[in-house]
């Protein structure tokens, strides 16, 4: 069985997607578990 | 004789020893690191103190005097006229004349490079602020007074220079572009384009004054003045002098429009990377759109890519301004409108990194059909051979494709950590506590990672 790997290079750009990803979701982690910690 | 087509091809396809998304994976990782290396060590501002000292007067003396600043003007003049009358009288072929090598390569890259460099060095050359000086003193040897100038719009601001920077940039990548030829601009048109702007740039001078119009208005002014504000060169009160590198930059933005000028170079360079690449099939799908709705196919592929480039000016501007919103949400901060204006100078290095990365070899290759054949046979009509180089050609061997995928990501990597850096420290202006400034720079961290990713896989796909 040969994998549907023949359209992957039209998604590489994911790739690049991911650390910014990455970034924007730790900066708003850091925020939320900071508003909880000023509710608490 | 090797020909070089005009053409903003980057580099073939490399041999890497890794994928090229992993080079953004690493850039990413590197400002990370930066930013809590910035958020643990840097904790007061550096560079808004401009510490500027005199270079030896007699190194300024023969630099800044008046023979010297007429030699330069004058030679500024010539090299205009001799891309006009090139692009007037010379071969139709854009690769064998003169002026679209020199206006779009060397004048454009050149001076963006080296201003960077060197400080200001199309100041002297400036072409316009000679003749609209000359015209001056002419003015006031005959009429006994100085020209009176209006007072110029202070909301203007810089305006016109980002206007007149989408434009040039639209002529070369889109008016040129079309067509399916890769720069299919005729040297005429340079000519005439030359012509017209100089008409335009004089009728300003005349209105508001030669030195307010090119602190403003005038695009290669603005642009080439924006990049020499990294470098550690500088001219005060008429005297050379020396600054830490990044720190006039700082005082760059004050203007109304300073954002725009940043944003439409980035955004300028980024549309002519991702035309034949990232954006191809959407420019792809947009013309066939509009070929089916009868527009005539020159017409439809001008107006795709106008709408791509202005998507692309549209797209920068909005990152930025979400890095900007996500500031303001921090503790303490001033105002949307300031903190805008703030950050606009962390976005320079970028924007000459996004230039180098895209253009480096460009730059390279072409330059050498610029000082060789070009500059012998100037007309590219096989007439003249001035210097006895019109026979020479472009040696490709120069730079491997893989020296210049390092040199790219090299240059994306290092403006993003210098612009990260700016950012910090304008941080630590408006916020006094050192951890809310950090904290702050959390939403320019995703910007600059953002801009990265991005400039990489345009990068990525144009090599591929």
């Amino acid at each position: 069985m040969t994998l549907p790997l023949a359209h992957v290079g039209h998604y590489l750009w994911v790739l690049y997607l991911i650390p910014v990803l990455l970034v924007i979701g730790g900066i708003v982690r850091t925020m939320l578990v900071e508003r909880h910690r000023k509710d608490d | 004789m090797t020909l070089l087509p005009f053409a903003h091809a980057l580099v073939a396809r490399q041999d890497l020893p890794v994928p090229a998304w992993l080079f953004a994976w690493g850039a990413s990782i590197v400002l990370i690191v930066s930013f809590f290396a910035l958020a643990a060590g840097w904790r007061r501002p550096r560079f808004e103190q401009v510490g500027w000292r005199p270079l030896g007067a007699g190194l300024s003396r023969g630099l800044c005097s008046r023979p010297a600043q007429i030699l330069c003007g004058l030679v500024g003049v010539f090299l205009l006229g001799v891309a006009v009358y090139a692009g007037l009288r010379g071969t139709e072929a854009p690769d064998r004349n003169f002026a679209l090598t020199f206006v779009f390569v060397t004048v454009w890259l050149g001076f963006a490079f080296f201003s960077a460099l060197l400080g200001d060095l199309f100041r002297p050359f400036n072409p316009w602020r000679a003749l609209g000086r000359a015209f001056g003193a002419g003015f006031r040897a005959i009429a006994g007074q100085r020209p009176a100038h209006l007072a110029y719009p202070e909301r203007l601001g810089r305006w016109p220079a980002a206007f007149g920077l989408l434009a040039f940039v639209w002529l070369e990548v889109v008016y040129g572009g079309s067509g399916g030829v890769a720069v299919g601009l005729d040297p005429h048109v340079v000519a005439v384009a030359a012509l017209v702007y100089s008409a335009y740039v004089l009728a300003m001078m005349a209105l508001f004054g030669v030195e307010e119009w090119c602190e403003r208005g005038e695009v290669f002014s603005v642009y080439f003045g924006m990049f020499s504000r990294l470098g550690c060169f500088g001219v005060e009160d008429g005297r050379l002098g020396l600054r830490p590198p990044l720190a006039a930059t700082t005082t760059w933005a004050t203007l109304p429009g300073s954002v725009a000028v940043v944003v439409a170079s980035i955004a300028s360079t980024s549309f002519d990377g991702a035309q034949e690449g990232a954006f191809k099939s959407a420019i792809g799908s947009t013309y066939e759109w509009a070929i089916d709705r009868g527009i005539a196919a020159l017409t439809a592929q001008r107006l795709t890519d106008t709408l791509f480039m202005l998507a692309c000016f549209g797209g920068v501007g909005l990152v930025y301004m979400l890095g900007v919103r996500g500031m303001r949400t921090v503790r303490g901060a001033p105002s949307f409108a300031r903190l805008r204006v703030g950050f606009a100078h962390s976005l320079i290095p970028i924007a000459l990194a996004y230039l180098v990365a895209h253009y480096f070899s460009f730059f390279v290759f072409q330059e050498q059909a610029q000082f060789t054949y070009l500059l012998s046979d100037p007309l590219g009509t096989a007439t003249t051979d001035l210097f006895g180089t019109a026979s020479a050609g472009v040696d490709y061997r120069v730079l491997s494709a893989n020296a210049i995928w390092y040199v790219q990501v090299g240059a994306l990597v290092v403006g993003h950590v210098l612009g990260l850096t700016l950012a910090h420290d304008r941080a630590l202006v408006y916020w006094r506590n050192y951890r809310d400034a950090s904290r702050s720079q959390y939403w320019m961290l995703a910007v600059m990672v953002a801009f990265t990713c991005f400039g990489l896989y345009l990068l990525s796909v144009a090599n591929g």
